[in-house]
């Protein structure tokens, strides 16, 4: 009989075997798919790392209102129309995507007294329309309307129009002597509405409308 | 070993990638919306116009819109110190109600912010862009001058148009 003494058997230690380690991996895998949203779709997102660029968002004539002027007690519909609109200008990296929402208080109130509850003399209904133009120039006639519900108007666009092209390239890394102007482009934002005009007290009425961009 | 070490590695990894999302950055701006509500104008009739009876072989009958008790009347309410306008047909004509017959007349205004009809002013094309007081009335009296020569006997009517806008 012929006894090997120089058999070895492998050591079993706990949390070493090759099967529990797997197990380990798939799991850390699975938390990652599940719980990191940038790994949930197939999209090129280069928002991802748009808080290095700059967007910045101004008005055209800083110093007007989106003003409706004089009007008359029970005169009815009151229009801005597209072409009189408030002007506003996103300046940003136009490879990206801008989220734009524009929300608008529901009523004009008169020296801004907000006690208004639609029936009341003191405030005028307020109907919120938006547009946007992102082919490099302020023209409304290049406008694109932005859905509208509840006096909240809300688009996703670029800041520079892809129309059939595909995407860009990504966003020039920013570095040291980074020009932003080569990369940057000129979106613009047309606010307009109007006015119910009813049988309401006369005076000064003045309402508000927030607008907030940010890239996708 | 090896596996937690890569485990940590890719979990640090994507928090890293979560705050860069949250990091991104948001603009706001705020814009105001305004209109000036104006009383709408009202314009009431206090007095009609009244020729009385026209004598025979008067050629002529002129109600004189400063000075006559026979001047129509009115008064315009609108938005205190509002600037408005005032048109009217300076001439107009009158038919008569039982006939053919009809006459030309010519209607002459005057104003006044205050009630005070000897005080108005006559209102030509080239004053006519006047203010409301700051009780948002003006006061308006109006008369005019008719031939009756060729006038045949009978009542005579007709319509006097006048307009107030805001400028």
């Amino acid at each position: 009989m012929i006894t090997n003494k120089y058999r070895t058997y492998p050591k079993i230690k706990p949390f070493q075997t090759k099967g529990f380690g797997c197990f380990i991996f798939f799991m850390v895998i699975s938390f990652l798919t599940f719980f990191n949203s940038s790994l949930e779709a197939q999209e090129i997102d280069f928002g991802d790392f748009s808080s290095k660029y700059a967007v910045s968002l101004s008005e055209l004539n800083p110093a007007e209102d989106l003003d409706f002027g004089m009007v008359i007690q029970n005169e009815g519909l009151k229009t801005i129309d597209l072409i009189d609109a408030k002007v506003l200008m996103i300046e940003g990296v136009k490879y990206l995507d801008v989220i734009v929402d524009v929300t608008a208080d529901n009523y004009l109130y008169l020296d801004t007294d907000i006690a208004c509850n639609g029936s009341n003399t003191n405030c005028i209904p307020f109907t919120l329309q938006a547009a946007y133009a992102n082919r490099g120039n302020n023209n409304t006639s290049e406008a694109v309307l932005m859905q509208t519900a509840a006096n909240v108007a809300t688009a996703q666009f670029p800041i520079e129009a892809r129309g059939n092209r595909p995407p860009g390239p990504p966003p020039t890394p920013v570095y040291e002597g980074y020009n932003p102007a080569l990369y940057n482009e000129t979106a613009y934002i047309y606010i307009y509405g109007s006015l119910n005009v009813g049988n309401v007290d006369a005076g000064s009425y003045s309402g508000n409308i927030t607008i907030t961009v940010s890239y996708d | 070993m090896k596996y937690f070490s890569i485990a940590i590695l890719l979990v640090v990894s994507s928090l890293q990638a979560l705050a860069q999302n949250e990091g991104s950055d948001r603009i706001t701006a705020n814009i105001n919306v305004s209109a000036q509500v104006i009383q709408s104008i009202e314009l009431i009739t206090v007095n009609t116009m009244q020729f009385g009876n026209a004598q025979p072989g008067q050629r002529e009958i002129y109600v004189n819109p400063v000075n006559s008790l026979n001047a129509g009347y009115m008064i315009a309410v609108g938005t205190p110190d509002a600037e408005f306008r005032l048109n009217y047909l300076p001439n107009l004509e009158l038919t008569q109600i039982e006939g053919q017959g009809s006459l030309n007349f010519k209607y002459e205004i005057s104003g006044n912010s205050e009630e005070n009809q000897p005080t108005s002013e006559l209102l030509e094309l080239d004053n006519r862009n006047i203010r409301f007081n700051s009780e948002g009335r003006y006061y308006i009296w109006v008369g005019g001058k008719v031939n009756i020569a060729n006038a045949p006997p009978g009542n005579y009517e007709g319509d006097f148009t006048i307009e107030i806008d805001y400028i």
